[in-house]
C-alpha cells in the first residue's frame, strides 16, 4: 500500500512537469495577452509592463524564470490582472470556499445518489424505478445556468428564505443554495450509474446462489452485490470529487461565492497567465491524488485487483 | 451424416447472441416508445423547417415592437395589421430579437444532437477501447495511459479552445474538435477500472490458456462485459454534451449568431423567463423530452445486451 503510494508521488512529479509545459506553450499559443484587452495603455507603459512581468524576454526565458520560481521558492508568481496580489494569496482565498461546498455537495450526492440509484435497481422496471429515475433526471435536464439564478429569484427573491448570494463567512445558509446547485445533476448521474451496475451485478451467478440458498435480500444487497456494484460509481465519484472541490464558474458568478471556479474561465479571458497556471497545477495535482486513492480503493473493492 | 443433420431440418435457424438483444429490446415497451420519439425528434430537426414560412434568422418587425405582447405564441399573428397583410403566424412565438422560435428551435435541435451524439460516440468508441486496452495491459502500459488522462483531464481547457477558435475561427468543427477532446477520458477511466477487475475472471483465464491472441481478448471477451456500464454512461454524456457546449456558448466561444443551439437558447430563454416564459419552456421541453427517451433507450439497450437476461 504505501510502496504503492509512494510510487505513484513519483511519477506525479513528471505527470505534473509535463502538464505545466504544455499549458504553458498552449497558452502563449493564444492570441492576445493581458494588457492588451479593454483599454491598451500607452506603448510607454505598455513596454514597462511587459518588462516588469517578463513579458519582453523570450517565451523560453520566460519558462525558465517561471519554474525556477516555483521548484525553488514554490512562488506561482503575480497574478496579471489583480496587480496587487499574487497567485498564491487568490487560491489561499478562493480554494478553501470552493472545497467547503464541494465537501458538502460530495456528501449529499453520495448519501442521496447511491441509494436512490440501488433502490431502482432492485425495483427494476416497476413504478419505483421508473419514478425514482425521472426524479434524479429532472436534475440532469435543468442545467445549472437555468438551476441556479431560478434558485436565487424562488428562494432568495421571492420567498426571502435564503440569502441570494456571498460568502456571509461560511455561514450554512449561505451555502445551501450553492450546494444546491452544484449537487443536483451529479446525483442524477451517480443514481444512474449506481443503478445501471447494480442490475448488471444482481443478475450474475454468485447473486442467484447466494439467493438460492436462502440469504435475505438485504444480505445479499450488502454483502455480496455492493462491492463489485460500487467499482463504476468509486472511479466517477473519484473524477466528480475533484470537479466539486475546484467550484463551478456558474454557482460562484451567480451566488457571488467568491470561490475558485470563477478563475478557470475568467483567467483564460483575461489572460491572465500565471493565474490560470496556477489553478491547473492545482487540479492536475487534485486529479493525480484522487485517481490514486480511486485505485487503491480498487483493490479493497475487488481483492484479486493487483498492480 | 451425422445424426444432428437428420434432427435439425433446414429451417431451424440458430438464435445469435445480437438476435436475443433484438428481441429483448422489442419487448421493452418504455425503450421502444422513446426511440419512436426520438425518431420523431430526428425528424424534427431535419424537416421541421417545412412547418413554419420564416427561417431562423429573420427578423418579424411587427413582432420586434413589442415581443411580450406580439411575440406570443399564437395561430394567427396577434398583431392585427401584420395579420391582415399576411405575416405568417409564430406557433412557438418569437425570441427577444423577434426571430421565429419555432425556425429557431430545428436549428438549434440540428445543432445539438449532433453534439450530443457525437461527443457519446467519441467517447464510447475511444474511451471504450483505450480504457480497456490500459486496463488489460497493466503496468507501465496502464501507467502511461493514466497518466496522459490526467494531463487531459486538467488541461486549461479554455485555453484549448480559445486557440482552436484562432486557428478555425468561430465554427460548429471547432465545437466538435473540443467536445471530441474531453468526452472519452471519464469513460476512459470508468471502463479501465470494470476492466482491472474483469481481467482476473476465469473466462479470461480461459482465453489466455487457450492461446487467444491479446487485442482479441479484449475485444471480444473484454469490451462486451464492460457494454453495460458504457451503455449507461453514454446515455449520460449526450446530456451532458449538449449542456458543455451550451457552456461554451455561455461563455461566448461556441456557436455563433444567427446560429443557436439548445443550450443557446435556454439560456436566453432563462434571462427572460419571467417577462416571456415560452422563450424557455420550448427549447427546454425539446431538451428534456430527448434527454428523458436516451435514457429509457440507453436501459433498454443495457438490459437487451445483458446475456444474463433470460428473459
Amino acid at each position: 500500500m504505501l510502496k504503492f503510494m509512494l510510487k505513484r508521488l513519483f511519477v506525479a512529479i513528471p505527470t505534473l512537469l509535463i502538464l505545466i509545459t504544455v499549458s504553458f506553450a498552449l497558452m502563449r499559443a493564444a492570441p492576445g495577452g493581458p494588457f492588451t484587452s479593454e483599454k491598451t495603455p500607452p506603448p510607454a507603459v505598455l513596454e514597462n509592463l511587459n518588462a516588469k512581468y517578463n513579458l519582453d524576454k523570450h517565451i523560453v526565458v520566460q519558462y525558465g524564470i517561471y519554474m525556477r520560481d516555483l521548484i525553488l521558492y514554490q512562488d506561482f508568481g503575480p497574478s496579471f490582472k489583480y496587480q496587487d496580489r499574487s497567485v498564491t494569496e487568490i487560491i489561499e482565498g478562493s480554494f478553501p470556499r470552493s472545497a467547503i461546498i464541494g465537501l458538502w455537495s460530495f456528501f449529499f450526492i453520495i448519501i442521496i445518489g447511491i441509494p436512490i440509484g440501488i433502490w431502482a435497481a432492485v425495483k427494476q422496471n416497476h413504478w419505483q424505478d421508473y419514478s425514482v429515475m425521472s426524479f434524479a433526471m429532472s436534475g440532469v435536464v435543468f442545467p445549472n445556468f437555468v438551476l441556479a439564478p431560478l434558485c436565487v429569484w424562488l428562494f432568495a427573491v421571492k420567498l426571502g428564505w435564503l440569502p441570494a448570494g456571498g460568502w456571509g463567512d461560511g455561514q450554512f445558509n449561505y451555502l445551501i443554495l450553492p450546494i444546491f446547485a452544484m449537487a443536483t445533476s451529479y446525483i442524477a448521474q451517480v443514481a444512474r450509474l449506481s443503478r445501471g451496475s447494480m442490475i448488471e451485478v444482481l443478475s450474475s451467478s454468485y447473486i442467484r446462489t447466494a439467493r438460492a440458498k436462502g440469504l435475505p435480500t438485504s444480505i445479499v444487497l450488502w454483502r455480496h452485490a455492493m462491492k463489485p456494484a460500487l467499482m463504476p460509481v468509486i472511479t466517477y465519484l473519484g473524477i466528480a470529487f475533484v470537479g466539486l472541490i475546484t467550484g463551478s464558474v456558474i454557482v460562484d458568478q451567480v451566488f457571488q461565492t467568491g470561490g475558485i471556479g470563477q478563475h478557470f474561465v475568467q483567467g483564460a479571458t483575461n489572460r491572465d497567465y500565471s493565474l490560470i497556471l496556477g489553478v491547473t497545477i492545482l487540479a492536475g495535482a487534485l486529479s493525480i491524488l484522487f485517481n490514486a486513492i480511486v485505485d487503491m480503493l480498487y483493490t479493497a473493492l475487488d481483492p484479486r485487483i493487483r498492480y | 451424416m451425422t445424426t444432428q443433420d437428420q434432427v435439425l431440418p433446414d429451417s431451424v435457424k440458430g438464435r445469435s447472441l445480437w438476435d436475443d438483444a433484438f428481441r429483448r429490446f422489442k419487448a421493452n415497451r418504455a425503450a421502444m416508445i422513446s426511440l419512436i420519439v426520438l425518431v420523431f425528434v430526428a425528424a424534427f430537426a431535419i424537416f421541421g423547417n417545412y412547418l413554419t414560412q420564416w427561417d431562423y434568422e429573420t427578423v418579424d418587425w411587427f413582432a420586434l415592437e413589442d415581443v411580450e405582447f406580439y411575440g406570443k405564441p399564437a395561430m394567427t399573428h396577434p398583431n392585427e395589421y401584420a395579420a391582415e397583410i399576411g405575416t405568417a403566424p409564430h406557433y412557438f412565438g418569437t425570441d427577444s430579437d423577434g426571430r421565429d422560435l419555432l425556425a429557431r428551435l430545428v436549428q438549434g435541435s440540428r445543432i445539438s444532437l449532433m453534439v450530443g451524439l457525437m461527443g457519446a460516440l467519441v467517447a464510447v468508441v475511444i474511451g471504450t477501447i483505450y480504457g480497456a486496452v490500459s486496463g488489460y495491459m497493466g503496468g507501465k502500459v496502464d501507467s502511461l495511459m493514466m497518466r496522459a488522462v490526467e494531463i487531459l483531464m486538467s488541461f486549461p481547457f479554455m485555453f484549448l479552445v480559445i486557440v482552436l477558435m484562432a486557428i478555425f475561427g468561430r465554427n460548429v468543427l471547432l465545437i466538435f474538435i473540443a467536445i471530441g477532446a474531453v468526452s472519452w477520458l471519464d469513460m476512459a477511466r470508468i471502463v479501465r477500472g470494470q476492466t482491472l477487475s474483469l481481467k482476473n475472471k476465469e473466462f479470461v483465464e480461459a482465453a489466455i490458456a487457450q492461446g487467444v491472441r491479446t487485442p482479441v481478448i479484449i475485444m471480444r471477451h473484454i469490451v462486451p462485459n464492460v457494454l453495460g456500464v458504457v451503455v449507461v454512461y453514454a446515455t449520460l454524456l449526450v446530456p451532458q454534451m449538449i449542456l458543455f457546449e451550451s457552456f461554451i456558448s455561455f461563455l461566448g466561444l461556441g456557436v455563433s449568431e444567427p446560429q443557436t443551439s439548445w443550450g443557446a437558447l435556454i439560456s436566453a430563454g432563462a434571462d427572460s423567463m419571467r417577462i416571456t416564459p415560452w422563450q424557455l419552456i420550448f427549447p427546454l421541453l425539446a431538451l428534456t423530452i430527448t434527454l428523458f427517451c436516451f435514457n429509457f433507450v440507453g436501459d433498454g439497450l443495457r438490459d437487451a445486451l445483458d446475456p444474463k437476461n433470460k428473459k
